[in-house]
């Protein structure tokens, strides 16, 4: 009946679907145990997503709340290459047309794609097109894909050609949020506020420079986390979430700065600059009771919303980073430690050597042969051999102590990135040389604000107060993070020797001073002149100065101390012609901004109030 | 015989489950769960369909016009299939009518039957003449080409092998189904060769991951769900791969969700069940004295476990990629329903078949066999119930029925099975031909004659 054939045949059949059952066995066992780290690792990058969303970056403002920096939301536009390919040359028109990109090469890539590929659109594939796509455009750019045809006929369509304008119309370009920065002050404040670049590992911008950089953490804020799964149309699954975190919004910055000063600033620097043909120059504005800074005008300056555009040197933040010899100006320093020290009074005479100081074989000369002046009179023509004369009275050490307590040598803590210290010698390289050279601000380094802390300190009662560039810092629903409180560090001299360098500096502006042509019209003020050789290390270039004025006014309660430096001007040199006119017309057009009254009777002028007199008649 | 198929269908139960298990946990990723809805009404008819041709005499289908009834049912319903009208148009394929429902599965079960019929017509003639061979090939190219038009590579090739398989252990001459398997395999590497899709998804199985963003995308992510289950799965419903990365992965591909979820015991636990399947079927197969029976309980049970064979070895990129589901565990109706019928069919043959029953003695003397001439297995005239040394010594190891009793899991189910066994032969003792009789009795000489003809 059966034959033994039929168990033979059934149990080799039998056999070998067991040990094929064996087989797949240890096919799993390959996959699932040996394999299952890295099948595990591989599978979440596909399954798993981790995905931020931007914070909207903090404003930057200036005292009253103008905005000088914001953040606007945008879109960088991607394309999807195998959508594209499908018909290159009108979706390239298309999107050339609405984000001012160039048609030709686009279209021509994507058709030699089309020809290596032979237009079958497979996966998608990213294309950047374009960062920074305004949501306007985005919405111009969608609205014309959804209407364009892309070369296919008019009218209702069926089947492949319907499903290929559904394709083109909808999945040949996407976006992603990104941010775009925009500065309203346009050029105004460029050196302080910075600039941003966009990120490289995503979406978003960046601080690079000046106050987008130093208070980057303030200003970014916190983006959104969520990492979680994905299904494999990418679309993020809200029940697998491991981390959510909504994204926090960067806080705004207040700065101290008024931006009307500062735009009168950088109008007259850059004046300035350009009258004498000056490499570049900068204007602080500075309060010497609290150190808060209202103006920080550089020349020339870039935009910061595009500044590539400049060339790189000029992004240098000059009052902050640039270490000059101070020349005259450092004058203020070795007189009021004379002061201070008891050495001398300003009524004291001293004798100038006829313009000629031999000390220790080396001469020292001034620009005119002064004999017999007071320390006072002195000081206003700036003479070098007096003031070289009280340096070596006052000797190294002391110089140096009060130097250092000016703030000179080290940082003044204001709120920016890369502050250069200056340089003041230590005091084991000190010579006899030094001693008649520091006086008169030759082998001292400082920086322009430092020297403008220098001359808070000075009008100010004597106590050195830390600049100051930022007011507070606001979260975005109006809540103050943070308030900057003045800062003061030390009282560097006594108020009575304050009193007097606030009546001796007034009288640098006086007729016989170096500083005439800095005294404004109605205002009282005082103030120093330099001028000093630029040196490049080794030696002092020739025909290469630096004009510096510092001033302040009203001299009975100084409100605004003011720092003017041009770099290597052409033409006049000195700070008293280069740097004084500057101070003088700041101050009579900012006076009427910070509330101050004239205190000085001017020169009889008719005009405004005979027509104030007939317009009451009238 | 009963707790074998009682551990047959445990299994087959086992699997349902776990099928309905990862259906419910795949189909949560749906919007509605009407899939999930729609296999549990598919399971509902496939266990009433089981039932129903479980109740019935399966004899009947091999006597008289039942065969050709059935093909021609088979070869219609297949023909019908092509018609555009009547076919549905789904994935470049002509697989479902219109109305639902795959002819291809019928073709599997009913072909089985067909052939059973047919081979225990022909079977003692197989071996030594080309005609009823060829004649039995033809039939099966028929089918399975009939499927092939459709085209549905996986389920013609399927049905080829188990048809092959069914001949070969019915006694085809080995060269003669050599012969027709080395055409058959030319043939098809033609057409693969032909058909760049095809070669493409032949050539790209063994590393589906440089071939993952074309046509390998789909293999590459049943295995990635599969390894990230590692050795204990990411627990029930926490499947990451079920989220559209498989696209097939509740009908073809259910196995990479078992595989994610429930680790390599999951996995383990399907493929040993399967084994169980195989081996359950094949030891009813083994003890089943009629012809017919025999070749259906041998058919069926290829049929669900090479099927499970194949579409296993897909996922684990092991195959190259066939669309064949996971009997009684993927998402889809007909198959459902086809493989619970053959569930069914297993049944009615063991509740009505005759079978071998082992002794320890050799039941027919020695010189009756051997005047006989008939090599190993009793003669029909030699099966009667009243065959009293056979009657006489039941060893408990042969009594099944003995053993049966005894099993208190069992025993409430007792008179159950007892109402299944109406059979007159139920204890018909026809001899087995492998079982070894005692040392230096006479039924070993006969043994040894069986063997050597």
């Amino acid at each position: 009946m059966l034959p033994a054939l039929f168990y033979r045949r059934e149990t080799a059949c039998g056999l070998l679907m067991i040990a094929g059952f064996c087989w797949l066995g240890s096919r799993l066992r390959n996959i699932q145990v040996n394999r299952h780290e890295e099948l595990a690792h591989k599978a979440r990058a596909f399954t798993s997503t981790t995905r931020k969303a931007l914070a909207m970056r903090g404003e930057i403002r200036d005292r009253w709340g103008t905005t000088l920096a914001v953040s606007m939301p945008a879109y960088t536009v991607y394309a999807d290459r195998n959508v594209c390919i499908l018909k290159p040359t009108e979706v390239a028109g298309t999107l050339a047309r609405h984000l001012g990109l160039d048609a030709g090469p686009l279209a021509a890539e994507w058709s030699r794609a089309r020809q290596r590929t032979g237009g079958v659109g497979g996966f998608p594939e990213v294309q950047l097109l374009r960062r920074r796509v305004s949501p306007f455009d985005w919405e111009l750019l969608t609205n014309r894909l959804a209407a364009e045809r892309f070369g296919l006929p008019a009218g209702s369509l069926k089947g492949a050609p319907r499903r290929l304008l559904n394709r083109l119309s909808r999945q040949s370009v996407f976006a992603v949020d990104d941010q775009v920065r925009l500065y309203p002050a346009s050029n105004r404040l460029a050196h302080v506020l910075g600039f941003v670049s966009l990120r490289g590992d995503g979406p978003g911008v960046q601080g690079m420079a000046g106050i987008e950089r130093a208070w980057e953490s303030d200003l970014a804020g916190v983006p959104g986390l969520c990492q979680s799964e994905q299904d494999a149309a990418g679309r993020e699954l809200p029940l697998r979430r491991q981390q959510y975190r909504e994204p926090i919004d960067g806080a705004h910055v207040f700065l101290t700065i008024d931006l009307r000063v500062q735009t009168l600033a950088e109008e007259i620097i850059g004046e300035v600059v350009e009258r004498h043909r000056a490499h570049h120059g900068s204007i602080l504005v500075l309060e010497p009771y609290t150190g808060e800074i209202l103006a920080w005008a550089c020349a020339p300056s870039f935009s910061p919303a595009s500044p590539g555009a400049a060339p790189t040197r000029i992004w240098r933040n000059y009052p902050l980073q640039d270490r000059e010899e101070p020349g005259s100006t450092l004058k203020m320093i070795t007189f009021c430690a004379g002061l201070s020290e008891g050495l001398m009074t300003p009524e004291e005479t001293v004798f100038c050597g006829n313009g000629l100081l031999r000390y220790h074989q080396v001469s020292l000369r001034d620009h005119a042969r002064y004999g017999v002046l007071t320390y006072r009179q002195a000081f206003a023509k700036s003479s070098n051999v007096a003031l070289a004369k009280l340096g070596i009275e006052l000797g190294a050490a002391r110089l140096r102590y009060y130097f250092t307590n000016f703030g000179l040598g080290r940082v003044t803590g204001v709120a920016l990135d890369h502050e250069d210290p200056g340089y003041v010698p230590p005091l084991d390289q000190w010579t006899d040389f030094t001693v008649t050279r520091a006086p008169i601000g030759q082998g001292i380094a400082v920086t322009q604000i430092q020297l403008a802390s220098v001359a808070a300190a000075l009008v100010n009662g004597g106590y050195w107060v830390q600049p100051q560039l930022v007011l507070r810092v606001e979260s975005p629903d109006g809540q103050v993070r943070r308030q900057c409180r003045p800062i003061v560090k030390r009282q560097v001299i006594p108020a009575r020797v304050s009193r007097q360098m606030i009546e001796v500096m007034q009288e640098v502006l006086e007729p016989g001073g170096t500083g005439t042509q800095a005294a404004p019209e109605g205002f009282t003020a005082g103030g120093k002149t330099g001028t000093a050789q630029k040196a490049n290390g080794k030696r002092y270039i020739d025909g290469a100065y630096y004009a510096s004025f510092v001033g302040f006014f009203p001299a009975s309660a100084p409100r605004a101390v003011i720092a003017v430096a041009v770099d290597q001007p052409q033409g006049s040199l000195y700070g008293g012609v280069v740097a004084a006119p500057a101070f003088r017309e700041l101050v009579e057009r900012i006076a009427p901004i910070l509330g101050i009254a004239p205190d000085k009777p001017a020169p009889l002028r008719s005009a405004p109030q005979s027509r104030l007199a007939s317009m009451s008649t009238d | 015989m009963i707790p074998t198929l009682v551990t047959l269908l445990s299994a087959a139960a086992v699997l349902v489950m776990i099928g309905v298990l990862m259906l419910c946990s795949g189909t949560v990723t749906e919007p509605d769960p009407a899939r999930f809805h729609s296999h549990l009404v598919w399971l509902g008819g496939g266990v009433v369909a089981a039932a129903i041709v479980a109740s019935l005499d399966y004899r009947r289908w091999g006597r008289g016009w039942w065969p050709t009834v059935l093909l021609a049912l088979v070869v219609g319903s297949l023909l019908a299939v092509l018609v555009p009208g009547v076919g549905a148009w789904v994935n470049g394929a002509r697989r479902w009518y219109v109305i639902g429902g795959q002819p291809s599965e019928f073709a599997k079960v009913a072909g089985v039957v067909i052939l059973a019929s047919a081979l225990a017509r022909h079977h003692e003639r197989l071996a030594y003449s080309w005609r009823p061979f060829a004649r039995l090939m033809a039939g099966v190219t028929l089918v399975a080409g009939l499927v092939f038009l459709e085209p549905d590579w996986g389920t013609s090739i399927l049905i080829a092998t188990v048809g092959m398989a069914m001949l070969f252990v019915a006694g085809a001459s080995a060269w003669h189904l050599m012969a027709v398997s080395v055409t058959g395999m030319v043939v098809l590497g033609w057409l693969v060769r032909d058909d760049p899709m095809r070669w493409a998804r032949v050539t790209s199985f063994s590393d589906p991951e440089k071939f993952q963003r074309g046509v390998g995308w789909q293999g590459w992510h049943g295995l990635l769900a599969l390894g990230s289950g590692g050795i204990w799965g990411r627990t029930l419903g926490e499947g990451s791969h079920k989220n559209g990365f498989v696209p097939e992965q509740l009908t073809d591909f259910i196995f990479s969700l078992i595989g994610e979820e429930l680790g390599l015991v999951g996995t383990t636990i399907v493929v040993v069940l399967y084994a169980a399947i195989l081996v359950c079927g094949w030891s009813l197969a083994w003890k089943i004295a009629d012809p017919f029976g025999r070749w259906i309980v041998f058919g069926c049970t290829l049929t669900i476990s090479l099927q499970a064979f194949i579409n296993i070895g897909v996922v684990t990129s092991s195959l190259p990629n066939k669309g064949i589901p996971l009997p009684f565990v993927s998402y889809g109706g007909s198959d459902l329903v086809c493989m619970l019928a053959c569930l069914g069919l297993i049944t009615a043959v063991v509740r009505r078949a005759p079978r071998c029953v082992m002794h320890e003695v050799a039941c027919p003397s020695a010189s009756s066999v051997a005047a006989a001439n008939v090599p190993v297995v009793a003669p029909v005239p030699s099966v009667s119930p009243e065959s009293a040394p056979c009657r006489a010594t039941p060893t408990s190891s042969s009594c099944r029925s003995s053993r049966f009793t005894q099993a208190p899991v069992f025993a409430r189910f007792r008179h159950a099975f007892r109402r299944m066994r109406p059979s007159p032969f139920q204890n018909a003792p026809i001899r087995h031909p492998y079982q070894r009789p005692p040392r230096g009795s006479i039924a070993s000489t006969n043994f040894t004659i069986a063997r050597t003809s």
